[in-house]
């Protein structure tokens, strides 16, 4: 048996003349928890769709939970569960009838399915409301009642598109707890966000531009290497003139205003110390610049840019 | 295919529509509104005409064909007129739809053994109650003829007597009374039946793709023939509540005999399903909204009702058309519906019907599932 829960090699997809997917190569470790990152429309639902069997690849090859993905299809969506930022419940049926609906057509064992309701009821705040039409709930609820429509027939790996868009800080908290409760019990957690603090909590992510693979790597380590350039934090007392004056400095990448403090990113090999003694005389009196780790935010927005030039 | 998957689907479907009360009602309350409404407008009979008459000479004669045009019961005379300008007035604006012009010799004509021609203006805008309104006329014309001729021959002849005539001895088969009620309204039934499965289905699974729910359903084992089956059973059986509701209120309300068998009606009214379930189908796999499939469902049921021979002959239509509705479902359904209604017809004296009836939702379902299979990929 492999140990790889997704292994994808030169997959392809298009549309007409538009590739969505262009020959995207990785490969996604039993029961880690695996981010997938990139800007709107760069590709990531239609890698997510292809992987789980809803579309067809235009070319390359792969395996998802074992099965190929070409023509066993259907035997990984028996293993897989998928939940979309839409979570697409049955609105006028009960928070149990949903439960129930999902374990017919994955046809649970029934004794096995009783169980694992009773300690849904027990263990979340759905026990309170499992009477209570889907329509009727908060989106909190909801987006937990789709996750665990999704994982109650115990799928070895678990597809999550933008699973908390439009949640509260809060339920977001609460619904990561529970991922991470999934990847210990070694399920494999490949999950798409927006919310870059997310990206911090996986244990590697790639990030996907214009349907090509970008980076992929643990979170920290990325920072620190795929990350053009190093990122100072620039204390002043005249923020507004500075920023202006290191925007057409030779050297600087990108500055962005923070309060009272600029973050400005240099172009790789450029010394702080020269950009620094560009300044006017009276700007440079005030100014002392420590060097920061990039966060993800500062690694997505410096790849993007790149992309786009 | 996985008996538990489509009865999970199955009671799904029911789920959702016992708490859907737009639903309910369009199941249940919709289609005996249309039965009643419809039962009492699909008639063709026309009755008390509005007429106005314009008599010159008010002579005996003409005042017994005005007497005569009323006591027929097809005419009432609303405005006896005084000038020929009257009637163009009235026909105008609406108020009589036909009206008759009385010479002012008309009577002494008559009496002295002459031909005379009566002035008869009749509003065609309405072709059809036009001719049947010439029809009706023509009737209470030639009886007056009828009874001119003998008293004239009386007069003539001391001796009683015996004019020679033909008297069409017409059996009026299946409908003995023509009410065109008994006629219309089992076509009603197959009209309700075509409304109801068609757009129901296909409103079903569109809306399954406009919630999402479809997408999360492609991603679970379920096979497409699991998801179809799960899916048309429940519109089938809501099919059949309503095809009895209605011919109860047919037979019980209206009193349109039901001479066949019923489980002839009920076993055609399957077969003929599998048409409109195939349909509703197709419907659903082209439109992404709920708005679309309902504009398709129209766009598919106005011809296919028109075409069906329910309100205008095949045999009329241009040879064409008359081609293009052998692949109409409702062309068979009618025939059959009115024959097992009216007619009593057993499965043998329909087997023409039957046959393609039953070839066409084989195809059609067999089409639908094929391209749905394609699609969902």
């Amino acid at each position: 048996m492999t140990v790889y829960a997704v292994q994808v090699t030169n997959l392809r997809r298009q549309f007409g003349d538009f590739v969505a997917v262009n020959n995207v190569s990785f490969e996604v470790e039993k029961g880690e928890i695996f981010g997938f990152l990139g800007p709107n429309g760069a590709g990531k639902s239609t890698t997510i769709r292809m992987l789980c069997g809803l579309l067809l690849p235009s070319g390359g090859q792969g395996e998802v939970v074992g099965y190929d993905l070409m023509k066993e299809s259907e035997s990984i969506k028996t293993k897989i569960g998928y939940m979309s930022q839409k979570f697409s419940l049955y609105q006028t049926l009960t928070v149990e009838e949903n439960l129930d609906f999902y374990a017919g057509i994955y046809l649970m064992n029934r004794d096995v399915h009783a169980q694992k309701k009773d300690e849904f009821f027990t263990q979340t705040e759905l026990g309170k409301v499992r009477g209570r039409l889907v329509a009727d709930l908060p989106v909190g609820a909801r987006q937990l009642l789709a996750l665990l429509c999704a994982i109650q027939h115990d799928p070895e790996m678990i597809f999550l598109d933008e699973p908390t868009a439009g949640v509260d800080p809060l339920a977001r908290r609460y619904f990561w707890e529970q991922i991470n409760h999934l990847s210990e019990r070694n399920v494999t957690v490949f999950v798409t966000t927006h919310y870059l603090d997310e990206a911090e909590e996986c244990d590697r992510i790639a990030m996907i531009f214009n349907g090509k693979l970008a980076a992929i790597g643990e979170p920290d380590v990325l920072k620190r290497t795929r990350f053009p350039g190093r990122v100072y934090s620039v204390q002043t007392d005249h923020p507004w003139d500075t920023a202006d004056q290191l925007r057409t400095a030779t050297g600087v990448a990108d500055v962005t205003l923070f309060g009272s403090e600029l973050h400005a990113t240099l172009k790789p090999n450029v010394e702080v110390a020269a950009v620094l003694q560009s300044l006017p005389n009276h700007l440079r009196s005030t100014v002392t610049a420590t060097e920061l780790v990039p966060t993800l935010e500062d690694l997505f927005i410096a790849l993007t840019r790149e992309e786009l030039q | 295919m996985k008996l538990r998957r489509i009865v999970t689907i199955l009671v799904k479907e029911f789920q959702e529509l016992i708490r859907d009360n737009k639903m309910r009602a369009t199941v249940l309350v919709a289609p005996l509104i249309q039965i009643l409404i419809f039962g009492y407008a699909a008639t063709y009979d026309i009755r008390e005409i509005p007429t106005a008459v314009l008599d010159r000479g008010n002579s005996t004669l003409s005042r017994r064909l005005v007497n005569q045009l009323e006591a027929s019961g097809y005419f009432k005379i609303q405005y006896r007129l005084q000038s020929p300008a009257q009637i163009d007035t009235l026909m105008a604006n609406g108020s009589v739809w036909c009206a008759v012009d009385i010479p002012a010799d008309f009577g002494e004509q008559i009496a002295d053994g002459k031909q005379t021609a009566l002035g008869v203006s009749i509003d065609a805008v309405n072709s059809n109650s036009a001719t049947i309104t010439a029809g009706y006329l023509s009737g209470v014309i030639a009886r007056l003829n009828d009874e001119l001729i003998r008293e004239r021959a009386a007069v003539l002849t001391a001796a009683p007597v015996r004019v020679g005539t033909v008297d069409n001895r017409v059996r009026i088969l299946y409908n003995p009374d023509l009410e065109s009620r008994n006629f219309n309204v089992p076509a009603i039934i197959v009209q309700i039946l075509v409304v109801v499965t068609l757009l129901l289905t296909s409103m079903a699974i569109v809306k399954e793709k406009e919630f999402g729910t479809m997408e999360q359903l492609a991603v679970t084992p379920i096979r497409s023939s699991e998801l179809i089956i799960g899916k048309a059973l429940p519109y089938a059986f809501i099919g059949m509540v309503d095809i009895t509701l209605i011919c109860a209120v047919a037979v019980f309300y209206f009193g349109v005999p039901l001479l066949g068998s019923l489980t002839l009606l009920f076993a055609t009214s399957l077969a003929f399903m599998m048409s409109t379930l195939a349909v509703g189908l197709l419907i659903s796999i082209v439109s992404k909204t709920q708005q679309q499939a309902m504009m398709t469902s129209f766009f598919f049921m106005m011809p296919a009702i028109l075409l069906s021979g329910f309100a205008f002959p095949i045999e009329n239509m241009p040879e064409p058309i008359q081609y293009l509705t052998y692949l109409n479902p409702l062309r068979y359904f009618v025939v059959i519906i009115r024959a097992i209604f009216l007619k009593g017809a057993t499965t043998a004296q329909l087997v023409d019907q039957i046959v393609p009836l039953v070839a066409l939702g084989l195809g059609a379902l067999a089409l639908s599932a094929i391209w749905f299979r394609k699609r969902t990929r």
